[in-house]
């Protein structure tokens, strides 16, 4: 009867585990994923090759920032095969007000593209984001360069804020201001908690020295005055570092949370 | 009189019965009436994996199927779930003519009502046919069978021939002359 109970206990157990395991693989299969569009950039006064290189740096600036839990930056291929083909893509319109058709059509959940226009020595660059469904524009980026280059350097560095992490969901980019920001919050926070414990260690130590102060003053080991001194100095020590590690230590809590 | 009365009825009332027992029919729009559909690819419930017109014929081809239904529906929409039990009432029938059935949402947003969508589909359809989503009327427009503006009229019932070339379009619930009407003259 004894061996009964284990057994139960046992199934009961395995049972809530092999739950556990069924209802995680039906949250898998009930992911919906967030779908993007990065069109093939557009513009003229380049080769092929530097409008794909475009291309690809805007894909690399949408993988910094989109978790890929939940979000899928839908492949060069699969872009062009959405939209019937390399073939049939170049019929559609190219211009800039055919994204959001473009990214319809892609059914896409997001869609954005890179133009670049080579002005004389100067290079613009203009890179827009919508949301399919709203058909609103939620992220702009604009910048020129004199080098195709520097232009590639522009998308690398602003593309992961000022496109696609206006997209709900996105996360800070690392290595970014923010990113650099959040790090040094993180750190400030950690060292803020460590001298606030410090002190505070330091408070009980001096708590430790009044005590024993207080009983040599109990037990007449020293002369009157010196002792009682002793035990007033090492109790106001001792409150003051109680209170200088507790303020440290509510900064560092403080630092975590809000920042 | 009463005799009068009962022949007003009959004369009135029979012919929508009996009318309303066949599956409604229409017209092919222009767009289905080229050869093979337009390209076209709906989405699963994830959100991203696709099903391309090529990944339909490919499935004809390797199952020898002679028809294709495609289904259209959309949430809160009656019919279309009473449509989804006849189909599952007929899935022996179909499988065995060589039928094949997708499911496709027309219109819903797939993140706010995909989950939803699958179980009512699971619920009245038996999970026995694959179901797509088309969030944005995108195909239905492409088909001819939507217009930009206007929400079209559900459950459609695009009937296919293993070339994929369009055959019959139902519109509203099916009748009682579904499923033999597949495989019967259109």
């Amino acid at each position: 009867m004894k061996k009964i109970f284990p057994i139960i206990v046992f199934s009961c157990a395995l049972a809530a585990f092999a739950q556990d395991e069924a209802d995680d693989s039906a949250q898998e299969q009930d992911v919906v994923f967030t779908s993007i569009a990065v069109l093939p950039s557009e513009g003229y006064g380049f080769v092929q090759e530097e409008y794909e290189k475009l291309t690809d740096k805007m894909r690399e600036a949408a993988l910094k920032v989109l978790p890929r839990e939940t979000f899928l930056v839908l492949t060069q291929d699969a872009v062009i095969k959405r939209l019937g083909g390399e073939e049939n893509y170049k019929k559609q319109c190219t211009a800039s007000s055919c994204i959001l058709a473009l990214g319809d059509s892609a059914k896409a959940d997001f869609v954005t593209r890179a133009d670049i226009v080579r002005r004389g020595k100067v290079i613009d660059l203009r890179v827009e984001l919508y949301n399919v469904k709203t058909q609103g524009q939620i992220g702009i980026l604009t910048g020129d360069a004199k080098k195709f280059e520097d232009v590639l350097g522009i998308v690398e560095k602003k593309a992961p804020i000022d496109v696609f992490g206006k997209i709900p969901g996105a996360q800070k980019p690392a290595g970014s201001v923010a990113g650099e920001s959040a790090k040094i919050s993180f750190w400030t926070g950690i060292g803020l908690e460590a001298l606030g414990a410090a002190v505070m260690f330091a408070g009980y130590m001096k708590h430790q020295e009044m005590q024993n102060a207080h009983d040599r003053y109990k037990e007449k080991e020293s002369d009157f005055g010196d002792a009682w001194d002793k035990v007033e100095s090492n109790r106001k020590t001792r409150d003051i570092l109680y209170i200088a590690g507790g303020v440290l230590l509510a900064s560092g809590i403080g630092v975590h949370i809000w920042f | 009189m009463h005799i009068m009365r009962t022949a007003i009825f009959l004369a009135v009332f029979l012919p929508i019965f009996s009318f309303a027992e066949n599956s409604t029919r229409k017209a092919l729009p222009g767009e289905l009436r080229q050869g093979i559909v337009p390209n076209f690819f709906v989405l699963e419930k994830n959100g991203v994996n696709e099903l391309f017109r090529d990944d339909i014929k490919e499935a004809v081809n390797k199952r020898k199927a002679k028809r294709v239904v495609l289904s259209f529906f959309a949430e809160g929409c009656l019919f279309c779930m009473e449509e989804f039990a006849i189909l599952k009432d007929n899935k022996a029938e179909l499988d065995k003519q060589g039928v094949l059935v997708y499911l496709i949402d027309a219109g819903d947003d797939i993140r706010k009502k995909g989950k939803k969508i699958s179980e009512a589909v699971k619920t009245h359809a038996g999970g026995l046919f694959p179901l797509y989503f088309d969030p944005n009327f995108k195909l239905l427009f492409d088909f001819g069978l939507a217009k930009r503006g206007s929400d079209p009229n559900l459950p459609l019932t695009l009937i296919l021939d293993s070339d994929l070339q369009a055959i019959g379009l139902l519109e509203g619930k099916m009748g009682d002359d579904f499923p033999q009407l597949l495989w019967s003259e259109l």
